[in-house]
């Protein structure tokens, strides 16, 4: 595809999307496509990978009686410029998102059943137990997951991974940044911590094997222990069977950040909506701005139901701390679970 | 190397105008794990930012399109032909509307000096070492681990109308994870500086303060839902608030509509009955990482004021934006200092409140005024005692509580923000457990 033609792809998703609703402000159409060449030479090793990742989004911005709200579509993939195809399919849910939260409601504090969209379900295994399992973190004493190796973290409907192996998205690669294949490490097995993930001093320090989590910023940064493609495993329920099974609660859809507390297992999220729900039905009701918080064994002790398909998406980026920024992906099935919501 | 560049700008056709930042980065890296330095890095990076513009016309409109490039001084006049060549294409694509590159001028520049500037950068790192673990004499807690980066960074700023301007910046980067082992579980708190300058006092404060919040968030009780509630917001959340004002002040964020600030208009209402923003935007602010004579495009820079008696004054922002506006080109000011307040910091503590001391990450959405976070530590009053809490957590919306803040008196310096310390706001609520 020519410049021309993605050019010309975008311009006409940026008009169909104005073109659906005069309380838009203006709408951003992104596509990013990035080439990726990695040579790893050693005396044992001699590696090369080439490889292309792309993401898109569609974010539009809203403004009703002067107030402000924006929505976030995303696609991304080991793939081509064929990923605008995908945006097609995303413009008008995108606007329809923003039209319910220009007409949201704050959000009254305090416990409800919830069900996490993959997006939050991806966010939630990323803060919890991605940032959690980092090894370079053992090895400071900073993880509390050093103490919960081979114990229930979690409800026995949870499965969590990590790897450039375990799936095919932004993350996934042949080798790490320090010449160390990619693998396919499963970190909670039916609520049991199994595994942690790490880079090649922390494992030679804990005397463990590397796990191909290796990454740096770029070639000014060193490497640390860094997630690559983490997600929470599919289940056997219908997402339909979870909406009806709560009696007052909230559908949790996108997000805008999360945060993590690898010592303490705090857990913040920034959710971007919360659709209502009321004697087993979507009320039409949405809620913003919100933050699940609490305490993550809580939250993960409490999914109980967990939907068949995974949805992965690797459109952000990922911090230690408030730096180190490296490509991650997330996902997850539909989680229903009780969280904190604020 | 430049000379090179040039040489290959000149022989390529379309080009309407280009920008060099030639970048000269050398740093000094430690990573301590508890008191044992466990990595130390330097490097030394020199690398040329390369702007292309090229202008056309579409439909009887003019355009300037832009695309960015970076090149190395390793490379050869065919590798950066190439790599030119690419850049103009991208740039030909670029539909921005059209504007004037900044001009050169005689005027002389702001100009801050760091103490940095008079040593090399591993000299001071045994210093800054010092500074970061002298306050960690404790048997129940410490540090857990830091990273000390310390960059210099010198910028040459040239572009196809003449500017021709160099300056230096350091920038002193401090993450420190503190721990404390005698409560019910150890826990620990994180905290990220940015410094301009060399501070140790500020560090060593800095420390002495997350060992003492430490102390308390290992004796912390579950913080328990409150309503209606006094809340104190304190230190870098009050700074990340605040800068909401210069965020949508910004001149981009005016032309791209996602902010509805107008000139003239008092930002927090008519019948503001709290304390009203002030604010100054600064070239150069004491200790500021951020300090600068020029922007990214070699805008000379010089203070204004940005918000008067709850005013907006003007816009600001890079020259691009500033064109498109019409108004006056301020270049890129990335230093705020904000008038401080009418009420103590003790006067605040008359009534019930939660002061949120020690966030995960408080958020505050320059888009949507959307603001809140998890607390790992705040302090309760409920009119006869102060009980150090954990887990809370709050979320609101700046439209609701501005017109009736309260700014503190006492004043704080992090980074490139200088202004109240904490924030009173009447009323709200905070989620427990």
């Amino acid at each position: 595809m020519t410049h021309d033609e993605k050019l010309s792809k975008m311009r006409s998703i940026l008009d169909k999307t104005l073109a659906l609703s005069d309380e838009l402000v203006d709408a951003r159409i992104i596509y990013e496509e990035v080439q990726i060449s990695k040579i790893f030479i050693s005396k044992n090793k001699d590696l090369t990978q080439d490889y292309l990742w792309t993401n898109a989004a569609i974010i539009p911005i809203g403004v009703r009686e002067g107030r402000m709200k924006y929505a976030i579509s995303v696609a991304s993939g080991l793939k081509g410029a064929e990923i605008l195809d995908e945006l097609e399919g995303l413009y008008t849910p995108a606007v329809t998102n923003i039209t319910r939260l220009l007409g949201s409601k704050p959000m009254k504090a305090g416990e409800y059943d919830v069900i996490l969209d993959p997006d939050m379900a991806g966010l939630v295994a990323h803060e919890a137990f991605g940032h959690g399992v980092e090894m370079d973190m053992f090895v400071k004493n900073r993880a509390k997951a050093a103490e919960y190796m081979n114990k229930e973290v979690a409800s026995t409907n949870v499965n969590m991974y990590d790897g450039a192996a375990s799936a095919v998205e932004i993350s996934s690669y042949l080798f790490d940044d320090e010449g160390i294949l990619g693998t396919d490490t499963k970190i909670i097995d039916k609520g049991i911590l199994v595994s942690g993930i790490s880079d090649v001093l922390s494992a030679l320090k804990l005397g463990t094997r590397p796990t191909g989590n290796g990454k740096r910023q770029s070639y000014e940064h060193k490497a640390y222990t860094r997630m690559t493609n983490t997600f929470f495993a599919g289940g056997n329920d219908k997402v339909e069977d979870m909406i009806a099974s709560i009696d007052y609660g909230f559908l949790l859809e996108s997000y805008s950040s999360g945060m993590e507390d690898p010592k303490n297992w705090g857990i913040q999220c920034v959710v971007s909506r919360g659709r209502e729900i009321k004697d087993g039905k979507l009320t039409g009701n949405v809620f913003s701005p919100i933050f699940l918080t609490g305490y993550v064994p809580d939250l993960l002790k409490s999914m109980s139901m967990v939907s068949e398909d995974v949805v992965i998406t690797g459109n952000g980026m990922c911090g230690k701390g408030y730096k180190e920024y490296v490509k991650t992906s997330t996902g997850g099935p539909f989680i229903k679970a009780r969280g904190r919501l604020n | 190397m430049i000379d090179k560049i040039k040489h290959v700008l000149s022989q390529i056709d379309g080009i309407t105008g280009w920008k060099i930042n030639e970048v000269t980065k050398s740093a000094e890296e430690l990573f301590f794990i508890k008191k044992k330095l466990d990595m130390n890095r330097s490097k030394d990076v020199h690398v040329y930012e390369l702007t292309i513009y090229v202008a056309f016309e579409e439909n009887g409109k003019q355009y300037l399109g832009a695309s960015r490039t970076e090149l190395s001084a390793s490379m050869s006049d065919d590798d950066i032909r190439t790599i030119l060549e690419d850049t103009k294409l991208g740039a030909s694509f670029v539909k921005n509307g059209y504007y004037e590159l900044v001009n050169p001028t005689d005027e002389n520049p702001d100009v801050s000096t760091s103490s940095f500037a008079s040593g090399d950068l591993i000299d001071y790192m045994p210093r800054l070492t010092k500074a970061v673990y002298e306050p960690d004499q404790n048997v129940a807690g410490g540090i857990n681990s830091c990273e000390i980066f310390l960059n210099k960074r010198i910028n040459h700023i040239m572009n196809s109308k003449g500017v021709d301007v160099t300056y230096t910046t350091y920038t002193n980067m401090v993450e420190i994870i503190t721990e404390w082992n005698d409560g019910v579980e150890p826990v620990e708190l994180y905290e990220f500086m940015n410094l301009g300058d060399f501070e140790p006092q500020l560090i060593t404060e800095k420390v002495s303060g997350m060992l003492e919040q430490s102390k308390l968030r290992a004796h912390a009780k579950p913080a328990t839902a409150l309503s209606n509630i006094n809340v104190i917001l304190s230190g870098d959340a009050v700074k990340e608030f605040l800068e909401y004002y210069v965020k949508k002040a910004n001149a981009q964020s005016i032309y791209e509509k996602t902010s509805g600030f107008l000139v003239g208009q008092k930002l927090q209402g008519e019948d503001a009955q709290g304390d009203i923003i002030q604010v100054e935007l600064l070239p150069i602010l004491e200790g500021s990482s951020k300090s600068a004579p020029y922007d990214a495009d070699g805008v000379l820079l010089k203070p204004i004021t940005l918000i008067k008696n709850g005013v907006l004054q003007t816009y600001y922002g890079a020259n691009q934006y500033t064109s498109y506006l019409g108004v006056a080109t301020t270049g890129h000011l990335a230093n705020a200092r904000f008038a401080c307040g009418s009420m103590s910091y003790e006067a605040m503590k008359h009534e019930p409140y939660i002061e949120l001391v020690s966030f995960s990450n408080f958020q505050m959405n320059p888009l949507t005024g959307d603001f809140g976070g998890e607390v790992r530590l705040a302090n309760y009053y409920d009119g006869e005692q102060v009980v150090a809490v954990t887990g809370a957590s709050i979320s609101s919306n700046i439209e609701k509580v501005h017109s009736e803040m309260k700014l503190s008196i006492e004043s704080m310096k992090i980074d490139n923000y200088e202004g109240p310390k904490h924030i009173l706001f009447k009323g709200l609520e905070v989620a427990g457990n």
